[in-house]
């Protein structure tokens, strides 16, 4: 199994790992997932980069079009995010909807799908089957792909055009961190917008103040960030500060 | 037999070389995916046990993606093709016909 020492050789090998996810898949379908099982949790800890190289196109068409859609597609969708098109996406869904509801498939599903919400092209394919995999609230690693993307403008206007209270506070709690910056102003303003007009109702404020703590939580997270950096902060000579 | 004659040709052409055409009788594949692995063996030796030549890779993920899938000798080869880039030892025992491999 991968583990984080492995990194630079798993990054190294990445081509050779690529190689066996066809015939891994194919293993699956015949009821063997061990290898399958494998190469995801390597892929996962290495972030797999070399998914990207053009040749491996076709895996990615490969796993996710062949065979009845399992909790496997499900996953894989989140190693090819460059490749996904209307079809795979379509595909991916279907295979969403059939996949149970653990951690780990979890975190694969909300990643891609922060990813294919951010894509105009590919939104309409999403399902509010797939949407409600956010109130599972997975733990997205510090720097995840969905967790940056999924901060988009265009992302936060699809989640409130759900007009799903549930999904929209998960979308929120789940984005909000003091890992990732939001995307830009805009996004800023689209969630404040939500803040005040999808949260500002009777009825719901237990989901304001559950909004509320992870807002403090956060900023706490920043300010100890502050306090910490700053104590590495010298003056210099002309009494400028320089860190 | 074309895909074993583009090993003579000069190293910047199979840069561009692609198996996706490449669909052998049984047979051939069977003989091409043997030599193939005798010669990233070769090579892997060669460049002081660094890496398999990527055509031959690209040549077990497209045998590897192919469905059907080839004959049970081609996914053995293949197989030990990426078992000798990730660096394993490959022992064949004729007497069961089976390959084990050392990590």
């Amino acid at each position: 199994m991968a583990e984080a020492e492995d990194l630079d050789e798993l990054h190294s090998k990445r081509k050779a790992v690529a190689t066996l996810l066809p015939y891994a898949v194919w293993l699956e379908r015949a009821g063997e997932p061990k290898m399958l099982d494998a190469l995801l949790h390597a892929a996962r800890a290495s972030r797999m980069p070399g998914f990207h190289v053009v040749s491996y196109r076709a895996i990615c068409r490969y796993t996710l079009l062949r065979g009845k859609p399992s909790c496997y597609s499900a996953c894989i969708a989140q190693l090819f995010l460059a490749y996904l098109r209307e079809g795979l996406v379509q595909r991916w869904a279907a295979a969403v909807s059939v996949a149970p509801h653990t951690e780990e498939i979890a975190q694969s599903v909300v990643d891609a799908l922060l990813w294919v919400a951010s894509n105009h092209i590919l939104l309409p394919y999403t399902t509010i089957n797939t949407w409600s995999w956010l109130t599972t609230r997975p733990s997205l690693p510090p720097f995840s792909m969905g967790r940056y993307i999924g901060t988009h403008p265009n992302v936060v206007r699809a989640v409130r055009s759900l007009e799903d209270t549930k999904v929209l506070k998960a979308y929120l709690l789940l984005l909000w961190s003091e890992w990732i910056p939001l995307w830009d102003k805009s996004s800023l303003d689209e969630m404040c917008a939500s803040m005040r007009e999808d949260f500002g109702g009777i009825g719901i404020g237990h989901h304001r103040a559950d909004l509320i703590q992870r807002l403090d939580h956060s900023l706490r997270q920043l300010d100890w960030g502050l306090e910490s950096s700053s104590s590495t902060i010298r003056p210099s000579r002309t009494g400028i500060f320089r860190i | 037999m074309n895909a074993a004659c583009c090993l003579l040709v000069p190293q910047w052409k199979l840069l561009y070389f692609r198996w996706g055409d490449y669909k052998p009788s049984p047979h051939e594949h069977s003989m091409v995916a043997r030599s193939l692995l005798k010669l990233a063996q070769f090579k892997y030796q060669r460049s002081q046990r660094v890496k398999v030549p990527r055509l031959i890779l690209r040549f077990a993920l497209h045998s590897l993606s192919l469905y059907p899938p080839p004959p049970t000798s081609v996914i053995a080869d293949c197989l030990s093709i990426v078992a000798t880039d990730l660096g394993c030892d490959i022992a064949l025992i004729m007497e069961f016909g089976e390959r084990w491999v050392c990590i």
